[in-house]
């Protein structure tokens, strides 16, 4: 019984040994190649308009002023976005600021002319992907007669691109 | 002593089987590095309203490979095998150096790497440290975010 343990102990290590299975290195090797793409959402916007109202007919409303002034540009690598749109600070009484932005083409809805408020409204929806350095601004400033005389005024439009 | 006798036999099998191991070279790569690669809104040509570089390239020695256990001609050959990644996305290859040791020649033009083993560049005798340089084309905002994985195999082969 011992001598027959010691044959199959022996033929045992010469198997392991002649089996040559140990190579180091081998002729393959490899590396990883990784790629991360960030999401990526960036809008400018260019113009300084300037909106007078001076001018009315006998018996009409205020004439609103319209100005193209600008354009907006954007990139975007997502879907489903959006442009948002407010300004600075409320507009004097019975005066409203418009804003329209011209959607990419192809690639998203604009929501027309939209009244500016202090919260952001979407003016562009459903946009991306897409890169588009000119999309057009016009600008509408309306008042009506209780407006009274307003003194030169600023206000801030500032453009968001989000979901 | 019947016990001591199978001792002594399994002692010399032993060594001659480490012997054997030893005489035996075989050819053999390894491999340094990786790349990683991100892509953000540094990346843009011009800012908000223009579109990504569409190429981009690692540095000139990103990944060194060393082939060693050989006095003779061999050659490598290169694949790819993606995990996550996008059809419009192209990765090229190509050496940036001779390493040290032996020869080597060819592929030194980058060569776009694709599933299936495909020739890069051969040498002869053992090398260490040749340079390799990976590309990306195809990139823009077309490509969704997302985190795009794959591996690169090189087989040499003793020729």
């Amino acid at each position: 019984m011992v001598k027959a343990k010691h044959k199959i102990i022996t033929t045992t290590i010469i198997i392991l040994f002649f089996s040559g299975g140990l190579a180091s290195g081998g002729n393959v090797a490899g590396h990883g190649v990784n790629i991360n793409v960030q999401p990526i959402d960036e809008i400018s916007v260019s113009g300084n308009p300037r909106l007078n109202i001076d001018h009315a007919s006998a018996g009409q409303k205020l004439t609103e002023a319209t100005r193209k002034s600008g354009n907006c540009a954007i990139t975007t690598n997502g879907t489903g976005k959006k442009i948002w749109a407010r300004i600075s600070q409320s507009m004097p009484a019975d005066t409203t600021l418009k804003l329209h932005v011209a959607a990419p083409p192809g690639s998203g809805i604009s929501r027309g002319n939209l009244v500016l408020t202090t919260s952001a409204a979407a003016v562009v929806t459903g946009i991306g992907p897409v890169a588009n350095s000119s999309l057009a601004i016009t600008y509408n400033l309306n008042a009506g007669v209780k407006a009274g005389e307003i003194s030169p005024d600023d206000r801030t439009v500032t453009f968001i691109l989000s979901d | 002593m019947k016990l001591t006798k199978g001792l002594a036999i399994m002692f010399i099998v032993m060594s001659l089987g480490m012997t054997v191991r030893t005489a035996r070279a075989e050819i053999s790569i390894t491999v340094a590095g990786t790349w990683y690669e991100t892509i953000d809104k540094t990346h843009l040509t011009s800012g908000a309203g223009s579109d990504l570089q569409s190429e981009m390239a690692s540095g000139p020695g990103q990944v060194l490979l060393d082939v060693s256990g050989t006095n003779g001609p061999w050659r490598i050959d290169i694949k790819k095998n993606d995990s996550t990644w996008s059809s419009s996305l192209h990765l090229h290859v190509r050496r940036t150096s001779d390493g040290n040791g032996g020869s080597v020649r060819g592929g030194t033009a980058f060569q776009e790497v694709s599933g299936i083993n495909t020739p890069f560049f051969s040498g002869s005798g053992s090398v260490s440290d040749i340079k390799v340089q990976l590309k990306i084309n195809g990139v823009s905002i077309q490509i969704p975010p997302a985190a795009y994985a794959t591996m690169f195999y090189y087989t040499v082969t003793e020729l």
